[in-house]
């Protein structure tokens, strides 16, 4: 779970401290993905077998408890 | 001329002065390091962003802060410019960063490399990183490659700061090295397996922040910590070389002869590669006497000389800020911190 942590502290050293806007380029889209499907990203670390199973899609929260 | 404020301390110098060079021009703790900025070569600087800066207000005339960082070897001065170092928060997070990112394929092989005590990263690395690494894959490795009768090349080490693919450019007759690839796969080679033998050549070994090229007739010899310096100097019959150099003893030998340098671990004269190479008696100099030691040198360990303010600025400054300055020192050496 400290790896989204990790990702998201990563991609905020990158950007705005490149000699190239092409590193933020990289950054940014990482950094936006955790930022709006954090609970996404934390349901396939919490529940892997379901993660995995052919077919499986996210249906928030709302729909797991 | 302008007039910048520098973490609080008010320096004037003339226009065009880079923001690096007005804080050198300061001395002491706050100057921001340089990995790749390197004064006597043209172009070099930027690449690093180990100097990186806070400007609180861009100049008299337009006071808004800068939107980012910047890096303080590459921008010009503007009167009224008030930038930020070691009294900025966000700009000590940033170092931090920057010592993570340049250490991510730097291979930790400290112990066995010829650098080791004089390497600009290892002194960068001490006073800015932090002592841990979040790197868990793997680095990058290259096989070493030998560059001519005097050189080796360990791509390894390399963080790419281009300074001596400047220093081939801008004083040897022809550069037969560059970099090779871009992004992950950038390095620097010589295409076809090239030996670096033109005069002067030698003096990559003194630019190069790292191990990455080192003297191959002082390889393994010595640790340079237990190696003693001594200035001297010869007339060199050629031109542009200036003769003085700082020979590295150990007992009666002369184990290597570098260019000297300064508090910066920046050469200020080059030497030619015979001096560098071939002169290796005591009976070929003229001993003037022990190197000054700085503090960028472990061979000064435990009686390390701290980075003082150049007293003619000191002069120039109100009471209080000096008394501030004593009580809290910008830099403490050796805090690992966190």
């Amino acid at each position: 779970m400290h790896d989204i942590d990790l990702i998201v502290s990563v991609a905020k050293q990158i950007e705005g401290n490149t000699i190239c806007p092409l590193g933020e380029a990289a950054a940014w889209p990482v950094a936006a993905a955790v930022r709006h499907f954090r609970d996404e990203f934390e349901w396939h670390v919490t529940h892997p077998k379901e993660a995995t199973a052919p077919g499986a899609a996210y249906r928030g929260n709302l729909v797991l408890a | 001329m302008a007039k910048i404020t520098f973490d609080g301390i008010e320096v004037e110098v003339p226009d065009g002065t880079t923001i690096l060079n007005a804080a050198r021009k300061i001395g002491g703790g706050v100057v921001p390091p340089a990995m790749c900025y390197y004064t006597p070569l043209k172009g070099s600087g930027g690449k690093c962003r180990a100097c990186l800066v806070r400007v609180a207000a861009g100049s008299a005339k337009d006071p808004r802060p800068m939107p980012k960082l910047v890096a303080s070897c590459i921008t010009p001065v503007q009167d009224g410019m008030v930038v930020e170092n070691t009294t900025s928060e966000q700009v000590l997070n940033v170092r931090k960063g920057i010592v993570e990112m340049l250490l991510i394929n730097h291979p930790l092989d400290c112990p066995v490399c010829d650098q080791a005590g004089e390497c600009d990263l290892q002194n960068f690395a001490f006073e800015h990183g932090v002592s841990t690494t979040r790197y868990e894959e793997e680095r990058r490795t290259f096989e070493k490659i030998d560059i001519g009768p005097y050189v080796q090349l360990h791509m390894t080490r390399c963080i790419l700061c281009y300074r001596c693919v400047y220093t081939a450019d801008q004083l040897t007759e022809a550069r037969v090295h560059g970099v090779l690839g871009r992004g992950d796969a950038a390095e620097i080679g010589t295409y076809i397996e090239n030996s670096i033998d033109k005069d002067f050549s030698g003096n990559v070994i003194d630019v190069c922040p790292v191990g990455a090229l080192t003297d191959k007739t002082f390889r393994f010899k010595q640790r340079v910590w237990f190696t003693k310096p001594v200035n001297a100097h010869r007339d060199c019959g050629h031109e542009k070389c200036a003769g003085r150099v700082t020979l590295w003893y150990k007992g009666k030998d002369v184990l290597r002869v570098t260019a000297r340098k300064d508090e910066y671990n920046e050469v200020k004269e080059w030497i030619c590669n015979e001096c560098r190479f071939e002169k290796k008696e005591t009976s070929d100099w003229v001993i003037e006497g022990p190197a000054h030691i700085d503090r960028s040198s472990v061979i000064s360990a435990n009686h390390y000389e701290l980075p003082v303010i150049n007293p003619q600025v000191i002069a120039d400054l109100p009471e209080s800020t000096v008394r501030e300055l004593e009580q809290n020192p910008p830099l403490k050496l050796g805090g690992l911190n966190g």
